[in-house]
């Protein structure tokens, strides 16, 4: 809750983005500073899945888990990542190169993300840990590494989840590190900056081949989506999962269609750090490769090899968390009936899949993105792009097939199902979807335009706006824009107050000449130590005083109802002549 | 045919190559047999433009109503994170478990970090929250970390407990609530 804690998550994040930079220079390099500032969304995703995939390794291999540990693992994957940019000649130039096209379009969806952002950053600053899964596991886990240095066997046996990998939990005590205390409060924003990090690749990479048009409002209207709005900052695995989930697919389409190789092994990476954050994670990662293999299946002599050896090279990366939890005979990793009991359960079926699809389509929770996304698949196609859209159609059958295998068969999940994410978690799984459009939604409808885009953007701006033609050919405007509304909100939250850093002493307010007062002798964190000063205080003659805890945790040694200032700073007089210090307060 | 889209990504190398027919050579002069396929691709033209078109517009309309509501939100949430008691939200999700915070704040600050306490309800757990008994434990664990929980610990926490069970080597620390009190084994 403390300044110190921001810096510390601001630290850590500049030094997950360090990281993130060195190793994607060693995957393809950057050719001017544009480029460079265009893909720090996607460095920092890399940094981080390549932190978080380290982590666990380390921590499987029973590495003590401290500050130093942390910064070695990200001195050497930023020294890899040059060293590997170099021995491959990797393109390194800061130049500015060719200056980037921000139009008018671009500038007001940038804005709105950047206030969209500025809006939860100050909405999660002072959150209290409330999400369930959260306290019930995932936190105490971060807990567990960050205190004790490891996978402590008790808490990671005793915890749910037991087989759940350890990303998320290692990112947190990392979190913790920096911060330089289990700060569960603070905690939450550092889900904001994985947030954060995610709008940047997603904008960073599709910025080049998809218009303005098509690509800010497709991801707004994914983070204003209600669920997405008030879950992203839960300190808990499901939207971490999404981002890797979604960056793997994307760079996978890219890859389809580019074969560029940085591309296909950066989805490697993320497809591992998919499947080290949540079991779900595997599910994933399969629907992508299966997808990939069968869209690509027309050249599959050329685009198999490189499909199946990232999907190997990440399942690897999985193996160790695998050998760790079945080594210590944990459960919960598959449904209890087994991979056969499900048909023994085929009255499951159905309902599962109306769960799912009624879920996808749930207004209230995604407004309309998955029918945006199962519009433009059906255009892109139409318009040609068959590739594209049969890879993207086929993930989504895929998934969807998935998330009914999960509720079909856990059959902990009871009958009738009901929308409810406490008691069905398909709410949850389902995000994956709606993130990924935000990623694939402006991808298909670029191809659905093929060649056509720029005039698209061109008239249906003009129909709007006929003067505001003349922006694009000035980028100064339109990235001013940007940078009066990132000031903008800020400014006016700041214009009602500085921010506030909670503390224990908040609950001392200052006495005034109105109302009435009340001396405290002292505050503890125990009853029994404030029982000895009540003891010596009733001993020197004060009458009237209790010792009762108040609302910042603390006990407090107090005497109410003093009706004037005055009468309290006789008494505070009064008390220090006995060696007492007493403040004088505002009684409550 | 392949068409290379996107000119600032093909300056960098990153030309994203689409597979897409010929739309753009196409002009529309229906009626002859030669050109019924032209007119069939036009038409995919125009409806894959119509469809990109009012896609666009339902996500801009969408998102800018549901902006400034997202904005509203969160908003509310920041006031309503900023007016929580200091106790509340350090306790976050006890809450909804209606948790007795002086029994946590007495253990945390009597038990040592690194010591091991036995955590124990029983008869005298009264709490009109039925998620209470079954979860408090676990609220408990999470509160208490780095202190473990153990079943053979001397540390106590009773919440609800009878503490008569404990037997006479049980020295009470502190006790608040009926049934809430936090204390030690002796031997």
């Amino acid at each position: 809750m403390s300044l110190r804690s921001l810096f510390g998550l601001a630290l850590l994040n500049g030094f997950v983005l360090v990281v993130g930079v060195s190793l994607l220079y060693g995957l393809r390099g950057y050719r001017s500073a544009v480029e460079l500032a265009r893909l720090l969304g996607l460095s920092y995703l890399v940094g981080l899945a390549a932190l978080g995939v380290s982590f666990t390794l380390e921590l499987v291999a029973a590495v003590p888990f401290s500050l130093a540990t942390i910064l070695a693992t990200g001195g050497l994957l930023a020294v890899a990542g040059v060293a590997l940019g170099r021995a491959l000649g990797r393109p390194w130039s800061l130049r500015l190169g060719p200056r980037p096209h921000l139009g008018l379009v671009g500038a007001i969806g940038a804005a709105l993300v950047v206030v969209y952002l500025e809006a939860l950053f100050r909405a999660g600053r002072l959150n209290a840990l409330s999400a369930w899964d959260a306290w019930a596991f995932w936190v105490p886990k971060a807990k567990a590494i960050y205190f004790f240095g490891g996978l402590d066997e008790q808490f990671f046996r005793e915890l749910p989840g037991a087989t759940y990998p350890p990303i998320v939990p290692a990112l947190e005590a990392t979190a913790f590190h920096f911060m330089g205390s289990a700060d569960v409060v603070t905690l939450h924003l550092q889900f904001w900056f994985f947030l954060a990090g995610f709008v940047a690749t997603v904008a960073g990479v599709l910025a080049p081949c998809v218009p303005e048009l098509l690509l800010w409002p497709s991801l707004l209207l994914v983070l204003v989506a209600p669920r997405v709005v008030l879950r992203t900052l839960d300190p808990q695995a499901d939207f971490l999962l999404d981002y890797f989930f979604v960056a793997a697919a994307l760079l996978v389409a890219l890859w389809l269609h580019e074969r560029e190789r940085w591309q296909l092994v950066s989805a490697s990476l993320f497809l591992a750090a998919a499947m080290l954050t949540k079991r779900e994670g595997q599910l994933l990662a399969a629907c992508i490769v299966a997808a990939a293999l069968l869209a690509s299946g027309r050249e599959r002599r050329r685009a198999w090899p490189p499909l199946l050896a990232g999907a190997l090279a990440a399942g690897a990366l999985a193996v160790p968390w695998r050998i760790w939890f079945t080594s210590r005979h944990l459960q919960g990793e598959f449904p209890q009936i087994g991979l056969l009991g499900l048909f023994d359960h085929r009255e499951r079926a159905l309902p599962a899949l109306r769960s799912v699809l009624s879920t996808v389509v749930d207004y209230d929770l995604w407004l309309i993105v998955l029918p945006l996304l199962g519009v433009a698949m059906a255009l892109a196609f139409v318009a040609g792009s068959r590739l594209l859209a049969s890879y993207v159609g086929l993930l989504v059958v895929l998934m969807v097939a998935g998330m009914t295998w999960v509720l079909w068969s856990f059959v902990e999940f009871h009958l009738p199902f009901v929308q409810d994410e406490r008691v069905n978690p398909i709410v949850r799984l389902t995000a994956s979807l709606v993130l990924l459009a935000a990623a694939l939604l402006p991808l298909l409808l670029q191809a659905a335009l093929s060649a056509r885009a720029e005039r698209l953007q061109a008239t249906v701006l003009s129909s709007f706006l006929p003067s505001l033609r003349g922006w694009r050919i000035k980028p100064a405007p339109p990235a001013l824009l940007v940078a009066v509304a990132a000031l903008a909100y800020p400014l006016a939250t700041l214009a009602g107050g500085s921010p506030r850093f909670p503390a224990t002493s908040d609950c001392a307010r200052p006495a005034t000449e109105k109302g009435a007062i009340e001396a405290v002798f002292g505050s503890f964190p125990s009853a029994r130590q404030a029982a000895s000063l009540l003891e010596r205080a009733v001993g020197a003659g004060f009458r009237g005083l209790v010792a009762e805890r108040n609302a910042c945790g603390q006990v407090e040694v107090v005497l109410r109802g003093i009706p004037t200032l005055a009468v309290g700073r006789e008494l505070a007089q009064e008390a220090q002549a006995a060696g007492f210090h007493v403040r004088l307060e505002q009684q409550g | 045919m392949v068409l290379v889209l996107g000119s600032s990504r093909q300056e960098e190398g990153l030309s994203l190559r689409l597979t897409v027919s010929e739309p753009n050579r196409i002009q529309a002069r229906p009626g002859t047999e030669r050109d019924r396929p032209r007119s069939a691709e036009a038409w995919r033209v125009g409806v894959a433009r119509l469809g990109v078109a009012l896609c666009v517009a339902a996500a801009v309309l969408v998102a800018l109503v549901y902006f400034p509501r997202a904005l509203d939100r969160l908003d509310a949430k920041a006031s309503e994170n900023a007016a929580l008691n200091f106790d509340d939200r350090e306790v976050g999700g006890g809450n909804a478990l209606s948790v007795d915070k002086d029994v946590l704040y007495e253990a945390r600050a009597l038990i040592p970090p690194r010591a091991s306490y036995r955590f124990l309800t029983g008869p005298r757990l009264h709490s009109s929250n039925p998620l209470t008994a079954p979860h408090i434990g676990e609220f408990a664990r999470f509160f208490l970390m780095p202190r473990r929980p153990d079943d053979e610990a001397r540390w106590i926490i009773c919440y609800g407990c009878d503490l008569g069970s404990l037997g006479g080597r049980f020295h009470l620390l502190w006790q608040g609530q009926p049934g809430m009190a936090v204390g030690r084994l002796a031997g």
